[in-house]
């Protein structure tokens, strides 16, 4: 097992690395290659003058060999933003010192914004970790016993509306259910439609945006988090449901489930410690596939409630031409695949005996 | 009191394509420390008889009618509660394949405890020791360590051993072995039976011995059934129908007996497929494929199960065939049979 952990561990690295390479390469050298883009002007930006990509180029070493730019993006990557990378951006006081409030990353900094690509990944990421694991919890919530009741009772009027309810949701787009959402319960009962109607307005939902969440007080979060994860939920929760049901129609026909039961083992017991136990194992994968890539930006989510979270930053950075920040998130995307990898990996050896064998 | 009374016993599922009666009047009843074989082709209904016992077919699409009478409770009176407490309790059960009869993600010792505390108001650690000698008993080394294992790092035959452990971990009045060495190899299949022939003295256990193969009803079982097309077709006991078998497709069976000394270049297989249960053929359904066939045969009613008049034990058989012609017919496959050895 530790050995497996390792072995996952040094291959997650591995891919990291070959990302780093190929963005940096594509973004860098590749384009810069290109005839009438300087690497430069396209990491500078859309909107930038002659002498600000003449900066940009002095400050990137942009003249040197590839080989040791991407050595030093690498480094700056991997152990931090250097005392040459501080000096460039910040204000050195007298005393040799930054000031407090200097910013530069490891992933660079964005030349649209002035702010490092650290910065506002960061700002982005609570939103849209926020995003993802309420969601998520929606959708195991809603698709668990919707499914494995759904199996049970295949072909129940239950059954069939679940079924027909699957379909809908995975064929509409989240921004269908989202504004749907937003306009019955955001809008609608908080505008002059409702005084005409009951006399008063209700603000039962905002109508986007988001609130940091607090210990103290975690009500703001919630009350903003709630329609966008639930619409985010309900796309997922169809798919786990279909797949759920299919997966417990063929786990309850298994020869060890009989046997369950014909050692007396009671129904509840043989469906959940026998049934779903073995079913929800595929399940397992698919979910840390999820998470890795909304973690990496659920962007129709996001914009349709205007939150501002990875998604959301990746349209913009490419709209602007942001290369540092597209790579950025790049890379922040890749890492949360590979990171959910490797636990869905080494989970799944736990759940499953069979493969920590082989 | 018979240990086990079944009356009437029949089962109709209820599929897309219409009503099927899997199992059509099938009675037999078994004593304490007595072994039962059943008989008969692929899809005449052995299984259908054993999971209509143990109450472990579909409800809503399986309907079952008779009586089944363990030590004289009818079980199919029974609530579900109920019936889960005599299963794996009073009637344990082993299936043909070993390989998927075992769950997956659960080691070996696991799921014998859960055989255990599922009955039995034991501690963790009794109940550990009782999974344990258990494994012993069916011949398992190292028990100890075999308890942390998972299935899949059993052999084919272990599991197998692990099933009967597990089946006779709270002991079981009835263990009905539903083709326990089919799936298995030659070797390990005359070691499996060594064991259930074992348990039967140790154990006390009436046992249920389903199987395709008369060789395997021949060495273990007192009494025999002999299925075909969810009937009887012949039924008594195994010395009487060896020595006499009445009913063509006994005959049949005995035919594609594998004799020790030839090996399996004398098999030879009864001509034709089993009938299709959704539209049976009327009257005997044996008669498509029956080498003495009458127009009798082809009508109804099915011809009835009838006493061998030669025979001083209880030994019935169902065919319209008159007694001289058979006493012939079975002499002369016997004598056949006897020049092949
Ligand atoms: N759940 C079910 N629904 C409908 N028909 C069934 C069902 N289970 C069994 N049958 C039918 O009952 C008949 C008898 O099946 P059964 O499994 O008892 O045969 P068997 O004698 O055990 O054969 P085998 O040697 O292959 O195990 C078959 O024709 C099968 O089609
Ligand atoms: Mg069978």
């Amino acid at each position: 097992m530790i050995r497996y952990t390792i072995r996952r561990v040094l291959w997650g690295v591995l891919v990291l690395l070959v990302i780093t390479m190929v963005t940096f390469l594509l973004f860098g050298p590749v384009l810069q290659g290109q005839k009438g883009l300087s690497a430069a002007s396209t990491i500078c930006g859309a909107r930038c003058t002659t002498e600000r990509i003449a900066f940009t180029e002095a400050y990137l070493g942009l003249n040197r060999p590839w080989y040791e730019q991407y050595g030093t993006y690498l480094k700056r990557i991997v152990v931090g933003p250097s005392e040459r990378d501080r000096e460039r951006a910040c204000e050195k006081r007298p005393d040799g010192s930054f000031a407090e409030d200097c910013d530069v990353g490891r992933l660079g900094t964005t030349f649209v914004r002035y702010r490092s690509v650290d910065a506002v990944i960061r700002g982005a990421l609570g939103t849209t970790f926020s995003l993802t694991v309420c969601a998520a919890l929606v959708w195991l919530l809603l698709s668990i016993p919707i499914g494995v009741l759904s199996a049970l009772r295949r072909g129940s009027f239950f059954d069939r509306s679940t079924m027909v309810a699957v379909l809908w949701g995975q064929a509409l787009p989240v921004y269908y259910f989202g504004l749907l959402a937003l306009y019955f319960l955001a809008y609608l009962p908080n505008s002059d439609i409702a005084i005409d109607l009951v006399g008063k307005r209700f603000e039962i939902f905002p109508l986007g945006g988001y609130a940091d969440f607090e210990l103290a007080n975690p009500w703001p979060w919630a009350w903003h988090m709630i329609l966008p994860a639930g619409c985010l939920a309900l796309q997922f929760a169809a798919l786990y449901v279909r797949m759920l049901r299919s997966q417990m129609l063929s786990i309850m026909g298994e020869d060890y489930i009989r046997t369950a039961r014909a050692k007396g083992a009671p129904g509840r017991r043989v469906v959940v410690r026998h049934g779903l136990r073995n079913a929800l194992l595929p399940l397992v994968t698919m979910f840390g596939m999820d998470i890795g890539i909304l973690i990496g930006g659920a962007i129709l989510t996001e914009i349709t409630f205007g939150l501002d979270g990875i998604g959301h930053e990746a349209v913009r950075a490419v709209r602007d031409l942001d290369v540092p920040l597209t790579s950025g998130i790049v890379l922040v995307g890749a890492l949360a695949i590979v990171t959910m990898n490797i636990l869905v990996d080494l989970f799944y050896a736990v759940l499953d005996p069979r493969v920590r064998l082989s | 009191m018979a240990l086990l009374e079944v009356r009437d016993l029949r089962t109709t599922f209820r599929t897309d394509d219409g009503l099927v009666t899997a199992i059509d009047g099938v009675s037999f009843s078994l004593e304490k420390g007595q072994v039962l074989g059943i008989v008969g082709e692929s899809g005449s209904g052995k299984s259908v008889t054993s999971l209509s016992i143990m109450g472990l077919l579909p409800r809503g699409s399986a309907a079952t009618s008779g009586q089944v009478l363990l030590d004289g409770r009818d079980l199919l009176t029974l609530g579900e509660e109920e019936m889960r407490k005599i299963r794996g309790q009073e009637i344990a059960m082993i299936f043909q394949d070993p390989m998927t009869s075992l769950n997956p993600v659960y080691t070996v010792g696991w799921q014998l405890i859960e055989a255990v505390r599922l009955h039995q108001d034991v501690s963790q650690t009794a109940a550990t020791k009782r999974a344990r000698d258990m494994l012993a008993a069916v011949g398992i080394p190292n028990p100890d360590e075999r308890l942390r294992q998972y299935p899949h790092e059993f052999s084919g035959g272990m599991r197998q051993r692990v099933m009967i452990a597990m089946a006779l971990a709270n002991d079981p009045k009835l263990l009905i072995a539903d083709e326990p060495t089919t799936a298995l190899d030659v070797t390990t299949q005359a070691q499996i039976l060594e064991l259930i022939r074992r348990l039967r003295t140790d154990f006390d256990s009436a046992i249920v011995m389903i199987t395709h193969d008369l060789g395997v009803v021949a060495e273990i079982c007192d009494d025999v059934l002999v299925m075909y097309g969810g009937r009887v077709a012949e039924q008594g006991g195994v010395d009487d129908i060896f020595a006499r078998p009445r009913h063509p497709y006994t005959w049949g069976l005995m035919g594609s007996m594998p004799s020790r000394s030839h090996g399996m270049d004398r098999l030879q297989s009864i001509p034709g497929s089993p009938p299709s249960l959704l539209r049976p053929p009327p009257g005997c359904r044996f008669s498509p494929r029956c080498p003495y066939v009458m127009d009798i045969c082809r009508g109804d009613p099915p011809p009835p199960l009838r006493q061998v008049e030669d025979d001083p034990h209880f030994h019935v058989e169902a065919c319209h065939l008159d007694a001289a012609s058979k006493r012939e017919e079975a002499a002369r496959l016997l004598a056949a049979q006897e020049i092949v050895r």
